[in-house]
């Protein structure tokens, strides 16, 4: 029996081997082209995987784990060699305990359809990354996404409390569990948070969960200054109030959503920046503390600033915010343009600063760039929009990327906030380190992958 | 064609594969989770067929069925930031494949062209004629009317196809091939078609078109009616990418109406409506009839507000292909309390019915899914408008015809 029949026997049939099969599954949604799997399988339980794994790690061939195929800095994206482990047919909700506080669910639950599945019940998921209606709970658990509530909640990492692992062999483990204490040993739950399938195959998570708050309410303001934009969210932190999400957006954003959501603010007075702060609290006292919110940004100066309580505003704003990667290639210059995404993190303190230098060097650089972000916990994305087969191109992007990474470190912050290493990061991982001085870090990395991983099957060439 | 392929290229060139389209795609679970059969692997696969067809090629993969399992639902559209529509790729590939730029499974090619076939020699995509006007036995109309009852046979066909769709999930492909390989052979043999439909579902849809018709005559308006003569739209053959076919379809059926003295045309069901109201004026030239919703013709006045509450099932084409068509939900709305599923509005759920004769077993997956969704909802009852909507989603649950509804709101 060939490999590919032995696998085929393994998913029990549900393998992928047609060229024109395999095509949607050579990248995800970043800008590497990719190349062509030798099969796609998609398992529908733990023994399937396990069972695959043990082929493969026999034979050599690198496995890719895949989600909802959203990462944007190559993490799914297909090497050669390799097979697509592709998770969305385990998408089953086990259980939720609201007592307990916990939901037990597979990898290829979609975070949108298991935070609808909470809101029945009054909980909620927190993370929250952009891509959240097509993320996967296991893909975004891999990249410990981040995403519009990590103001308030943190990253994914704070969420995940246990998981089952299927390890390179073959073997089973189980990490953590149902209960928020623990103090037992190395936490391995946290190792695979954030190890982007290069530790093991994710194939069961135990995530916390937490109410809904009862009340949201949101403050929307204009600046011509990045700077004033950036103070905005430090003061209102300072004040003792937490927004549930803070996002900014520059010009270049607003035209693109403009153009493809129909979204305008006659408000906003040709402005170059826009805030949206969303505060969330109780019926008594959600009033008091939009008003709150309201005057302090009030104090940062800003062209315009209002409190929203139309819903369907709300709704279309933070659609169109969430949507912002994929809209971007409607401010491209020339076709085969496409969006090369940076993401940093700085503490919020030193926000205005870091967008200042920021916008001066995508100014050096000529670039058209769209600058936007979480900016409520310091993470600022730059949408880049380049022809990534121009060499030439890429190499003054990777410029670019090395100096916007640079400016992360000077500030107290990291290379990567939210989207992992992938193929893309792995020189500004380096960098980080070095900048550091802990570059055994990459060693101990390095180590930790040998233990799991001998024989290098689980997604080679990413992350190290 | 060069312009297909034009544009192909500029919708699929302006996608950046989020994967959002994928995510409520209604074809990809059912599909058994393969790209290839969702939003996001039609529009990555249409980029690549785009750039071989424009140096030339003729592709030799067989992708005719991942384009035409694409319900058109539009689904996609709603949640892509970029408002790509994905559909419009399933439609160009369509297209090129009737054209020959692609290659394309024998047994979905027999289907098609059978469908084709039939319905221009017969006006009907099932050879029924007399079937048609059953419904209408005993009931009057005003023959100098120039505006006309037009049903296109949407209702009536439904007993027969959903009697086709099961045999095909019983008796798999072979049983499809067959019968398409012996309809495009003898297309007389397509009135055999006319022992399907089981009496009582025949008796079903032949009410719910008297129910339409009575709220029209309640509501005072004056109706002519072509009774057998009555043509199917067309629906088929635009949807099946013959662009043709359906342009010489459209005018011939134009001509037979403008032959008739009709001014207006009062369609009941929304694929008409989309059809004629958006894609006729398209292919016929000076097309200048008045195309009408029958709800748009309803005296509201003899509604009545009833008890209980009931669960709207939007048709896509309601909530997404007719521009802010939101009449159906304000009449629901003004006499019972309507309580909606998960998906909704803009972002409604297909009903599966569009692939149910093509790819009956995904159709069917998908009318189970929606069918859960509807109950979750635990109404006293679940409406809707459709007749494919109704066909394809009563296999799983009881849904009442919105015209039934409103019947009995005229009696409260």
């Amino acid at each position: 029996m060939g490999v590919i029949d032995e696998l085929k026997h393994a998913v029990k049939g549900h393998i992928l081997t047609k060229e024109e099969e395999l095509l949607p599954y050579k990248t995800d949604a970043s800008y590497f082209s990719g190349s062509k799997p030798m099969a796609v399988l998609l398992p529908s339980d733990v023994s399937e995987v396990s069972n695959i794994l043990k082929i493969c790690n026999r034979e050599g061939i690198n496995v890719i784990s895949r989600g909802g195929g959203t990462s944007l800095t190559g993490s799914a994206t297909v090497l050669t060699n390799s097979i697509v482990l592709a998770m969305t047919r385990m998408n089953r909700i086990i259980h939720i305990s609201s007592e307990d506080r916990y939901a037990i669910v597979e990898p290829g639950v979609r975070i949108d359809d298991l935070n609808y599945e909470l809101s029945e019940i009054g909980f909620m998921y927190p993370p929250d990354p952009g891509s959240s209606i097509a993320a996967t709970v296991g893909g975004s658990i891999s990249t410990n996404a981040g995403g519009l509530r990590g103001v308030m909640y943190g990253s994914t990492k704070e969420w995940v409390l246990g998981l089952q692992v299927v390890l390179s062999d073959g073997t089973v483990i189980e990490t953590g569990g149902r209960v928020l204490k623990r103090s037992a040993g190395y936490d391995l739950t946290a190792l695979f948070v954030g190890s982007e399938g290069t530790l093991g195959i994710i194939t069961l998570a135990t995530l916390k969960i937490t109410p809904l708050p009862e009340r949201i309410g949101r403050v929307i303001a204009f600046y011509d200054s990045i700077e004033r934009a950036g103070a905005a969210t430090a003061i209102i932190k300072k004040s003792g109030l937490t927004p549930i999400t803070a996002e900014f957006m520059d010009k270049v954003s607003l035209d693109s959503i403009s153009k493809n959501m129909g979204l305008s603010f006659s408000d906003s007075g040709n402005s170059d920046y826009m805030l949206i702060v969303d505060i969330a609290s109780t019926d008594e006292s959600l009033n008091r503390h939009l008003e709150k919110a309201l005057s302090l940004i009030k104090g940062t100066g800003p062209r315009s600033v209002r409190i929203i309580y139309d819903e369907t505003e709300i709704r279309n704003i933070t659609n169109s915010r969430k949507g912002l990667y994929s809209s971007i290639l409607s401010e491209r210059d020339r076709e085969g343009q496409y969006a090369v995404m940076g993401d940093i993190v700085v503490p919020p303190s030193t926000l205005s600063n870091a967008l200042l230098d920021i916008r001066n060097l995508v100014g050096k650089y000529g670039f058209k760039v769209a600058l936007f972000g979480h900016i409520g916990d310091g993470n600022i994305h730059a949408n880049i929009i380049v022809n990534p087969s121009d060499a030439k191109e890429m190499e003054r992007v990777s410029a670019l990327m090395n100096e916007l990474g640079r400016i992360a470190l000077i500030n107290g912050g990291s290379v990567s906030a939210e989207h992992g290493i992938g193929l893309e990061k792995k020189r500004l991982l380096r960098m980080e380190m070095e900048y550091k001085e802990s570059s055994r870090n990459i060693e101990l990395m390095t180590s930790i992958k040998a233990v799991f991983d001998k024989k290098g099957i689980l997604n080679r060439g990413k992350l190290l | 064609m060069m312009e297909e392929i034009k544009r192909l290229t500029e919708v699929a060139d302006k996608c950046i594969n989020c994967g959002f389209c994928e995510s409520v795609c209604p074809t990809y679970a059912p599909a058994e989770f393969i790209s290839s059969f969702s939003a996001r692997g039609r529009m990555l696969i249409g980029k690549e067929l785009s750039k071989e067809i424009a140096v030339g090629k003729r592709i030799s993969k067989d992708v005719s069925d991942y384009y035409y399992s694409c319900l058109g639902c539009n689904a996609c559209l709603q949640v892509c930031p970029a408002k790509i529509n994905a559909g419009e790729v399933s439609d160009l590939v369509r297209k090129l494949v009737v054209e020959g730029k692609t290659s394309e499974s024998k047994q979905r090619k027999m289907i098609a062209e059978m469908i084709v076939h039939t319905t221009m020699k017969y006006n009907n995509p099932l050879g029924l004629k007399k079937e048609l006007a059953l419904w209408a036995r005993g009931l009057s109309f005003f023959d100098d009317s120039p505006i006309l009852f037009y049903t296109g046979g949407m209702y009536q066909m439904m007993p027969y196809s959903q009697t086709l769709s099961d045999l095909q999930i019983r008796f798999g492909s072979f049983f499809s091939s067959a019968m398409a390989r012996l309809f495009n052979r003898f297309l007389f043999a397509i009135k055999v078609s006319k022992l399907l439909g089981k009496k009582s579902e025949v008796d079903k849809y032949n009410s719910t078109l008297k129910d339409i018709y009575t709220l029209l005559s309640n509501s005072g308006v004056k109706l002519s009616y072509l009774w057998e003569d009555e043509p199917y739209p067309g629906t088929f053959i635009n949807d099946l990418g013959y662009t043709q076919e359906f342009k010489s379809y459209a005018s011939r059926v134009t001509e037979l109406f403008k032959s008739k003295g009709i001014r207006e045309i009062v369609v009941v069901d929304p694929h008409t409506y989309q059809l004629m109201k958006y894609e006729y004026p398209k292919v016929v030239p000076e097309f200048d009839l008045k195309v009408t919703y029958y709800l748009d013709k309803l005296d509201r006045g003899i509604l009545k507000r009833r008890a209980g509450s009931v669960t709207y099932h939007e048709p896509c084409l309601i909530a997404r292909g007719i521009e802010n068509y939101e009449i159906p939900f304000e009449i629901l709305n003004s006499v019972a309390k309507v309580k909606l599923p998960r998906r909704n509005g803009k972002n409604t759920s297909c009903c599966g019915g569009p692939d149910g004769l093509l790819f009956p077993s995904i159709a069917k997956k998908i009318s189970e899914e929606r069918s859960r969704e509807l109950k979750r909802e635990k109404s006293d009852r679940i409406v809707s408008l459709c007749p494919i909507c109704i066909s394809h989603l009563g296999v799983n649950v009881e849904i009442t015809d919105l015209s039934t509804f409103l019947i009995e709101a005229t009696n409260h």
